[in-house]
């Protein structure tokens, strides 16, 4: 895992409108040029805002990700998801936190 | 000579803009009329030149390079948001007092950051908006700490780089009349799971130490205990300190405060009174 790395990713998606752009073409080959494991995929992926967050990752980063690239951009769904304990696992898929 | 004649706090909300009507109506009013309160004073003190110290919201600089500090020295726009009602456009600069504080910190152990021509975020913005921009021919120098992203410049070195710009100014040989804006929230969470949440007795202990002009208190709370009462945002103490150091104030005066959870903040505004 690298918090600088994930920081990296969501600020480009963040502020980058080339960056934006291609993301929302072909989401898979945009992540696939940075060097991010299956867990640090999944998590930007399925917005897993409340993951990157524990990881360490900054959540003016988190908040501006979701806002600019989460399509609803709700932020009342974003608070949801940061209060929840669900989170990506290396498949893709989510579990329950626990502790 | 240059002098500075006075100081300011204030806050730099996006939601006083973005969601003008979630907060309550005197709290609303409240706000608005301590922005105008300080715009006024501002007038009142004759000024020239205004400082506003600010933070990037991790915006302007990205992960592969953040600035401790930085000045802007020259061409100056903002907002660079697209906030409603919050205005982008030429913000004008005193380029040759900020080229002046940039030197005289290079020379004395301010190792500036700088910014030949910059779009600067709403934490300059919003207080030039509504607190510089209405007293015609008052120039601004952008000023960015980092308080908003690890590693984050230290509360004494805010202060250390308030002290330089204050000497840099005294040392200014020119008619000048400096006013400093410290730029930021008091108890608020920005994007993390507490946001909403506003800290009064945190909020109420800060402004006690800026109305009594406590420096050295504010400089020695801890990091920690800033981040668990104050939540990320409160980290902007540094703005407070910054400017504080360079107007040194003998007393601070509350203009207003106000906690909106409906803004996620701890709206503090103050007016530091020059010794």
């Amino acid at each position: 895992m690298s918090v600088n790395l994930l920081e990296k990713v969501l600020w480009d998606l963040s502020v980058n409108r080339d960056a934006k752009n291609r993301y929302r073409a072909d989401a898979g080959k945009f992540l696939g040029r940075y060097n991010l494991d299956r867990v640090e995929r999944a998590m930007i992926l399925e917005f897993d805002v409340r993951g990157l967050a524990d990881l360490g990752v900054n959540t003016m980063l988190t908040m501006g990700y979701w806002m600019q690239m989460e399509g609803s951009r709700d932020m009342g769904e974003y608070l949801s998801r940061m209060n929840s304990s669900a989170r990506c696992t290396a498949d893709g898929t989510t579990e329950t936190r626990h502790g | 000579m240059a002098e500075i004649v006075g100081g300011f706090l204030v806050p730099h909300d996006p939601l006083v803009f973005a969601l003008p009507d979630a907060a309550p109506q005197a709290a609303s009013e409240s706000v608005h009329n301590a922005f105008a309160t300080v715009a006024r004073r501002i007038g009142e003190l004759d000024a020239t030149t205004a400082i506003i110290v600010g933070c990037d919201h991790y915006i302007l600089f990205g992960p592969g390079c953040l600035p401790p500090m930085l000045i802007g020295i020259g061409d100056v726009e903002g907002s660079i948001e697209r906030i409603p009602g919050l205005h982008r456009g030429v913000i004008a600069n005193n380029e040759p007092l900020a080229g002046h504080i940039l030197k005289y910190g290079w020379n004395n152990g301010v190792d500036w950051a700088v910014a030949k021509a910059i779009s600067v975020d709403h934490s300059i913005g919003i207080p030039y908006q509504l607190c510089v921009q209405p007293n015609r021919g008052v120039h601004t120098i952008p000023v960015y700490l980092n308080c908003g992203v690890e590693p984050m410049i230290s509360l004494s070195r805010a202060r250390s780089v308030g002290l330089a710009m204050r000497q840099a100014i005294l040392e200014w040989p020119r008619q000048e009349r400096v006013v400093f804006i410290g730029s930021g929230g008091i108890s608020h969470w920005v994007g993390a799971a507490e946001s909403g949440r506003v800290n009064e007795a945190f909020d109420l202990q800060i402004l006690a130490l800026i109305e009594n002009a406590d420096l050295d208190a504010l400089v020695a709370l801890d990091d920690a205990y800033i981040s668990a009462n104050g939540g990320n945002g409160a980290a902007e103490i540094r703005n407070f300190i910054c400017a504080m150091a360079g107007v040194n104030p003998n007393q601070g005066k509350t203009i207003a405060y106000e906690p909106v959870p409906e803004w996620i903040t701890g709206l503090g505004f103050c007016e530091l009174l020059a010794a």
